[in-house]
């Protein structure tokens, strides 16, 4: 039988033996002890009756006595068979029995004064637990009171304790027999372990390992062996470890006794000189290298055992069929214990590649270096920490600066860092954003003049992703810059133009029409010619009416202006005289003027009379300025003075008045179309804002200029000159 | 293999253990019956109720409207060959003499059935003993709660119960008179209690509360502050609970103090008891003194068309001739008529397993007054209907509602 399973047998019946004796004795224990506490219980609450019922019985309202034992009796009804009161003499005093009183209780008669006992009682075939308690005060003693315990109850109470128990214990038990063939099992499972692991090792496997997972002393003794063999393999592997490492390594190692000959060379040695192992070993060193002044051992070998060590210098092997072989070399001496010298290992990697390469990436650089200096524009490389110019061609670099010069020095002929100014340096913006950019900037040339450049800037990243440098080159575009703005400028005011002016004589036309109606009906019904009007009605026709007026000179002079612009209105030159003219004119202001309080007044020079215009046109253009000068007069009135003054081959024609005058920075605002000078004039004195524009229109028309001179809050005085002869 | 094996052999053995511990479950043998209160020639029912004290005019209506039929059957050859014989035990509406008659009647008299017991502090003690005997208890005066929930067993109720009574007489002031400010006046015990309860589960329908309670203790006429913690709410109702000397004088007192609200009354109080209390103040009329009934009333006009109170009304005037028929009576009366009816059907063969078996398979008894009394293994009420009635003219007389 294996040891697993006699353990397991073992223990059950261990568990099994004791399990039972535990299940009887406390079986035994728990009934007695649970007799003794529910009749405990049952006495207090009895006890609890007596002291109610006392008082009664001492009184004798055995009634009393009665109803108090039924009550009693109702709240335990479970537990209580019956309950009765006798006295010394076995009297019956009150009870509870509602078959027939049972003969054994009669005459009970408690010779010694007890006030406690417990008895079994077979009461009508009923077996009862009785518990008397005397029923006394002091040394009264009126009775004592029997409670009559069903057995039943108390024995049920007790079995289903015991029941309970019972159960318990016997799955305890259940399970503790589970767990001991599992616990068994466990305990022997590395005894097994060990000995198939002691039985591999003395086969020789020393690669065999035992599992070992408690931390036991089973797990300790498998701990150690497991450490014996480990160590027994590792002293037995040495060996061939060394070799093999030799073996595979990589770069040629030879190891050379102290006095110079071959002792032992790896594969890799063979592989590249084309030797076989046994043709070098015994063989003085000096046959690996191409290089004639150390033929010699001595020169190098005593140097070596001097420092110990050389490392990374470039030695030149040769070959068995001559090829020189580059090699970068280190060598190191091999003492023993007692530091004497056992020979030298040279170490030697292949660096042909590597030389060709590093040849390669040179003239990679000359081409670089060439394409670069070719280009006409400047390009150079800016490291992003300090701005220092890491690579630039000529294009940008005159040549003279040092190689430390910067960014900011070269383009900028500044002595330290932009800080920022009209536009982010690009620098900055590539490095803040890590994306290539295209910026115009402003950057000064070689011989310090500004020039309108296009700056493209291209980050260049190191390996954890930072910008370390900026690749920057820029194009001069000063030339190309200003040629689009005055092309652009053009075009656009071109079309501007032409659209407006297109527009509006449409415009106006569309909306003269329906104006037209408006006004001519409203005339008609002013005129009450279809009925009378009431006061209301009357005054809002007049409001439509002025209105509708007011639009229509609006719309007019839009027409007037467009049709001057679109260069639509053609002069009907011929000989006017002026004052006449002017007279006619002032005929029309006349009374706008009177109601204004203003008086106009004429200073005509004697030496101009008749000058070449068009009539209509010269009507015009007083008429606005007369009408403006009547229009911003003061609230209590003015004057208005018509002044002509011969000025050469020019008439010189001024309208001053004594009005409200313009500031001076409204002046030059005075001439542009729609503009009135603020909107609280606007607002006073009403009127389109084109009249000012349309006159000066007219007056350039006939070649002529107009000026104002102007002193707000005094007066205004317009002036127009024309050419008293058209030339053609 | 041997893994398997030791498997089985644990399953094996904790299966034995469990199979062995698993408990037998024994049964209560059940205990023969005795047939007593049964000879060849009687059937003796015995019954506790006051007959002298407060309440001794409400136990002797109950009882001489009881015996008017038990007396008439008895004339006319009793019931199979066996004449009832009813005994009765003074109890002045204590509890303790209660439990103490009912005690001689079972364990002395060996009654076959109890009958006619007036109270609900007095009934409530018996139920117990009625079911450790395993008597039946057949008629109460009472409509309490805890006699009918939850369900006793041994307990045949005749009448409708207080809750019904409160129930139809809430309705009727809430529903049909729009009067919601409802106060409890009530006798301090288990009856009380069981009337206030009533009131405010039938208030609670209507989303209502008392406005006030108080309470009087039974056998006091110390009733001033009662009267005075109501007055102060000035109620539109006042429900009484209590017995009916204690109910006039509050009513009288109440109705001097000033205040005109109505009053209510559950069957308890026994109507025409309280009818000749308030006429001695000198109340005869009144369409605001209200007692709810669970028997149509007992004079002439009702004998016309109902059956059992005509021969209620003849048998009472045969055997007790110097009664004037009342309410109470006819409860009582009622009592034998289900006692008898039942005690017919079972047969000659009687014991009280036979009884309770045929009792509970009465169904649509037409008991003569105008609605039918049924019960069931579950439901040990005879009759659910209750009725209204005002004072007029001296007693009390039911009302149609609208």
């Amino acid at each position: 039988m294996r040891l697993q399973y006699k353990l397991f047998v073992f223990l059950a019946i261990l568990i099994l033996v004791f399990g039972s004796a535990t299940i009887v004795s406390t079986s035994m224990i728990l009934k007695k002890e649970l007799e003794h506490t529910l009749i405990v219980r049952e006495r207090t609450g009895s006890e609890v009756l007596e002291h109610r019922i006392f008082p009664y019985i001492a009184n004798k309202e055995y009634d009393k006595v009665t109803s108090i034992l039924f009550e009693d009796k109702a709240v335990r009804k479970e537990s209580i068979n019956y309950i009765f009161v006798n006295d010394n003499n076995g009297n019956i005093l009150a009870h509870t029995f509602l078959d027939q009183i049972p003969g054994n209780i009669k005459n009970r008669v408690h010779n010694e004064v007890e006030d406690f006992s417990a008895t079994e009682f077979i009461i009508n075939d009923v077996p009862v637990i009785e518990i008397v308690i005397a029923v006394k005060e002091g040394a009264y003693e009126a009775g004592h009171l029997h409670v009559g315990y069903k057995k039943e109850y108390i024995d049920n109470i007790i079995s289903r304790n015991i029941n309970t128990m019972v159960s318990i214990l016997v799955i305890l038990m259940a399970s503790s027999i589970i767990l001991s063939f599992f616990l068994s099992k466990f305990i022997v499972r590395p005894i097994n372990e060990l000995s198939r692991g002691m039985l591999e090792v003395s086969k020789g496997n020393l690669n065999h390992r035992i599992k070992t997972d408690s931390k036991d002393e089973l797990g300790e003794l498998a701990l150690t062996f497991k450490k014996m063999t480990e160590d027994l393999r590792k002293t037995t592997v040495s060996k061939d470890y060394v070799d093999n490492i030799i073996r595979s390594m990589f770069g040629t190692i030879v190891v050379v006794t102290p006095d110079g000959q071959i002792q032992t060379v790896n594969q890799a040695t063979c592989d590249m000189l084309g030797y076989k192992a046994q043709e070098l070993v015994g063989q003085p060193v000096d046959i690996l290298f191409a290089d004639e002044n150390i033929k010699h051992k001595a020169a190098w070998f005593d140097e070596l055992t001097e420092t110990n060590y050389v490392s990374n210098i470039e030695k030149t092997y040769l070959a068995k069929d001559g090829r020189r072989i580059p090699m970068l070399f280190t060598g190191s001496v091999m003492r023993n214990d007692n530091g004497e010298v056992q020979g030298l290992v040279c170490v030697a990697l292949d660096i042909t590649e590597r030389k060709r390469m590093m040849e390669q990436l040179k003239q990679k650089n000359e081409f670089v270096r060439t394409t670069l200096e070719s280009l006409p524009y400047p390009f150079y490389v800016i490291n992003a920490r300090d701005y220092t110019i890491a690579l630039a061609n000529s294009a940008a670099y005159s040549g003279n600066m040092g190689k430390d010069s910067t960014c900011y020095a070269l383009t900028h002929k500044r002595s330290e860092p932009c800080k920022g100014g009209e536009h982010e340096c690009p620098l900055e913006e590539v490095k803040r954003t890590e994306m290539p950019a295209i910026v115009e900037h402003v950057h000064l040339d070689m011989k310090g003049d500004p020039r309108n450049v296009e700056v493209h800037c291209y980050p260049i990243f190191d390996n954890s992703g930072n910008v370390v440098q900026v690749i920057e080159y820029s194009l001069d575009i000063t030339e190309r810059k200003e040629a689009e703005k005055i092309r652009l400028e053009n075009l656009r005011l071109d079309l501007a133009s032409r659209t407006k002016s297109e527009f509006l004589a449409n415009m106006s036309h569309e909306l003269r029409t329906p104006l037209n109606a408006i006004i001519g009906f409203c005339e008609l019904i002013k005129q009450k010619v279809h009925g009378e009007l009431t006061e209301k009605q009357e005054h809002y026709v007049d409001n439509v009416l002025a209105s509708g007026k007011f639009l229509l000179n609006l719309i007019n002079d839009i027409l007037d202006l467009s049709k001057v612009e679109a260069g639509k209105i053609e002069l009907v030159i011929e000989k006017i005289s002026l004052p006449s003219v002017i007279n006619e004119t002032m005929n029309l202001i006349k009374e706008k003027a009177s109601k204004h309080n203003i008086a106009l007044k004429t200073v005509f020079d004697p030496a101009l009379d008749i000058i070449e215009a068009d009539q209509q046109r010269f009507k015009q253009i007083l008429f606005n300025l007369l009408s403006n000068a009547v229009k911003f007069s003061k609230e209590e009135g003015g004057t208005v003075t018509i002044t002509t003054k011969k000025d050469g081959d020019m008439a010189r024609i001024s309208v001053s008045d004594t009005g409200i005058g313009i500031r001076e920075d409204d002046l030059r605002k005075l001439f542009t179309e729609f503009e009135q000078l603020d909107s609280g004039i606007s607002k006073k004195y009403g009127g389109t804002g084109l009249g000012l524009s349309i006159t000066k229109k007219l007056v350039e028309l006939h070649g002529g200029k107009i000026m104002v001179e102007s002193k707000a809050g005094e007066g205004t005085t317009f002036t127009f000159v024309l050419p008293i002869s058209v030339r053609k | 293999m041997k893994k398997k094996f030791s498997l089985i052999v644990s399953i094996l053995f904790v299966s034995i253990i469990i199979a062995g511990c698993l408990d037998k479950v024994e049964k209560e043998p059940a205990k023969p019956h005795n047939a007593n209160g049964i000879t060849d020639t009687e059937i003796i029912i015995g019954s506790s109720l006051p007959l002298t004290g407060d309440s001794g005019v409400i136990g002797t209506q109950y009882t001489h409207g009881s015996l008017a039929l038990i007396n008439e059957t008895n004339a006319q050859g009793g019931i199979h060959g066996r004449k009832i014989r009813l005994i009765q035990y003074d109890d002045q509406y204590d509890p303790v003499k209660t439990v103490a008659n009912t005690q001689k009647l079972i364990l002395e008299d060996k009654v076959f059935i109890l009958f006619d017991y007036v109270g609900t502090p007095t009934s409530i003690k018996i139920t117990d003993m009625a079911e450790e005997a395993k008597i039946p208890v057949m008629g109460i005066f009472s409509g309490a709660e805890e006699l009918r929930t939850p369900f006793q067993p041994y307990v045949f109720n005749v009448r409708a119960s207080y809750y019904q009574e409160t129930d139809a007489a809430i309705d009727y002031f809430v529903k049909n008179l729009g009067l919601k400010r409802i106060a409890v006046f009530y006798q301090d015990d288990a009856f009380g209690l069981a009337g206030l309860r009533g009131v405010e589960i039938a208030l609670n329908k209507y989303g209502l509360k008392p406005v006030a309670t108080s309470t009087y203790i039974s056998g006091t006429e110390d009733l001033e502050n009662a009267r005075r913690i109501i007055k102060q709410e000035n109620p539109d109702v006042i429900v009484m609970l209590g017995t009916y000397q204690p109910l006039a004088t509050f009513i009288k007192n109440y109705k001097e103090q000033g205040g005109d609200p109505y009053f209510y009354s559950v069957s308890f109080v026994g109507a025409d008891a309280f009818a000749l209390e308030l006429s001695g103040k000198g109340i005869n009329t009144s369409d605001r003194i209200i007692v709810t009934q669970v028997v149509p009333d007992p004079y002439e006009a009702a004998a016309i068309y109902l059956r059992t109170v005509q021969n209620y009304r003849r048998q009472l005037a045969k055997h007790f001739p110097q009664d004037e028929p009342n309410y109470v009576g006819l409860e009582g009366y009622m009592n034998s008529l289900i006692l008898t009816k039942v005690l017919n059907d079972t047969g000659r063969d009687l014991d009280r397993n036979s009884f309770i078996r045929t009792a509970e398979s009465l169904k649509d008894y037409s008991a003569g007054i105008g609605f039918p009394g049924n019960y069931g293994p579950n439901d040990h009420q005879a009759f659910d209907k209750v009725f209204l009635s005002h004072l007029d003219n001296g007693r009390f007389l039911l009302f149609e509602l609208d």
